[in-house]
């Protein structure tokens, strides 16, 4: 399983009524599937502790799709 | 002897199906232990246990739709004495099965077969089991990606019926528009000291620990109704029934289609920190049809939040037998006036409806501008 399949699989989780099938991992995700500000924010949750990195409060606008969220992590994980 | 009955999710719901019970004969149950699984026309949710005890008798049987009300157990104390009691089965039961060959010894009971709402939903409305369907979910379970259509035959012309979702909707509004005299008030707040606070909060939290908005508009509710007891509570048999608990039902839109409001309860007693963590988890739970009994059918009054992508003014209505909703539109930066100048402010439409038989628009307003002065001083919120 590659980190981005591993990130798809944590929004699945938070948002079970989604198809990770039907997710395209270069757009934004909000725009794609409808998620709410509170989706989001557990999403960003649960990455964070899965993946052992600390999302900064300044980078949230800029993680938007499975391609952003999966970069930020590589390059900002504790490992 | 105490007793679990089938849970009314709203004025509008008769009947429920019992889909699973989690315990057993001679099992302890706590109060507010999950005994079971209900399903409803509006959701799936986790039956509770409102009393401590052992299980004596489980009387549903699984699969059965019986009336709201019906007891679906007896709990009885340690040391109190059993009672034998007939089972309601589920109706058709099904046919005796002839068996030819010798019995073989005691089958293998069938096993669970775990599959999402969504799925549920969707092998309903093509009218297919999920029985011997593969699931690609977590451990296995079944998922809407699992569930296709049967294989096409002469191709009959596609008939759109509305969901059980939309008709409990449906059955609710017309209601509500049918008996409740709604009134409607709009007032619009200066969310620049909310979100300054919150930004301020927020860059010394853990990306766990962030609050967001609609959190703190929640508490500011929950805050403001202390003093508006006429906007919480019920209205039945003719008559307003003002609750001392707020529990703060929050609508949540689902994908799948419609909405639903569960309640974070006792919200007006919770810190900022623990209504943002509850309403996280009910979202969440929500989305996955893990919704508690006692979420679905205490609430006594609503919150409903178009949040960052809605439009700037929500106009709701109540959802019986509560007499209040109050509704936020997107937060939105407008012109405003500060001294002398115009200066733009993030902003925030805040609306109430209420019920014209239990207040007036006077007591609304003060609620609207109580509203306000809370969250001009987030930080005592």
């Amino acid at each position: 399983m590659t980190l981005s399949d591993q990130v798809l699989a944590t929004l699945c989780k938070i948002a079970p009524d989604v198809d990770p099938a039907s997710v395209d991992r270069a757009r934004p995700l909000v725009d794609q599937l409808d998620l709410d500000s509170i989706d989001y924010q557990t999403f960003l949750a649960a990455l964070g502790t899965e993946h052992t990195v600390a999302i900064r409060e300044v980078d949230i606008p800029k993680l938007r799709s499975i391609d952003d969220l999966t970069q930020y992590i590589e390059s900002h994980r504790v490992s | 002897m105490r007793e679990i009955r089938m849970p009314s999710l709203g004025a509008d719901m008769d009947a429920g199906t019992l889909l699973e019970w989690k315990v057993a004969v001679g099992d302890k149950v706590a109060r507010g232990d999950i005994v079971g699984l209900v399903e409803t026309e509006k959701a799936t949710m986790e039956l509770e246990s409102f009393a401590d005890g052992i299980v004596d008798a489980l009387l549903v049987e699984l699969g059965a739709k019986v009336p709201v009300g019906t007891v679906l157990a007896r709990l009885r104390d340690a040391g109190e004495a059993a009672i034998e009691a007939p089972v309601i089965a589920p109706a058709p039961p099904p046919p005796p099965i002839p068996v030819p060959v010798p019995r073989a010894p005691a089958p293998p009971p069938p096993a669970l077969v775990r599959s999402s709402p969504a799925a549920r939903k969707r092998a309903r409305e093509l009218g297919v089991s999920l029985t011997g369907v593969a699931g690609t979910g977590p451990h296995g379970a079944i998922v809407l990606r699992d569930v296709v259509p049967p294989a096409p035959r002469a191709a009959p012309p596609p008939v759109r019926t509305p969901t059980s979702m939309r008709q409990a909707i449906a059955l609710a509004m017309s209601r509500s528009k049918r008996e409740i005299p709604h009134f409607y008030l709009a007032h619009t707040i200066s969310m620049k000291h909310a979100l300054a606070w919150l930004t301020e909060a927020n860059s010394t939290r853990t990306i766990q620990h962030r609050i967001l908005p609609g959190a703190l508009l929640l508490r500011a509710v929950a805050v403001a109704l202390r003093d508006f007891p006429e906007l919480n509570g019920f209205y039945i048999d003719d008559e307003f029934r003002p609750s001392e608990e707020v529990h703060l039902a929050t609508a949540i839109s689902l994908r799948t289609g419609g909405l639903i409001a569960p309640a974070i309860l006792d919200a007006d007693e919770k810190p900022i920190d623990q209504l943002m963590a509850e309403l996280q988890d009910l979202v969440v739970r929500a989305r996955g049809g893990h919704l508690k009994s006692s979420e679905l059918t205490t609430a006594t009054i609503t919150v409903t939040s178009l949040g960052d992508r809605g439009c700037e003014t929500v106009f709701p209505v109540i959802a019986p037998p509560q007499v209040a909703i109050v509704g936020f539109g997107a937060v939105l930066e407008r012109p405003w006036v500060e001294g002398a100048a115009v200066v733009p402010h993030p902003t925030v439409v805040a609306t109430l409806a209420a019920d014209h038989r239990v207040c007036d628009g006077h007591r609304g307003g003060l609620f609207l501008a109580t509203l306000d002065h809370l969250l001009q001083e987030p930080a005592k919120l």
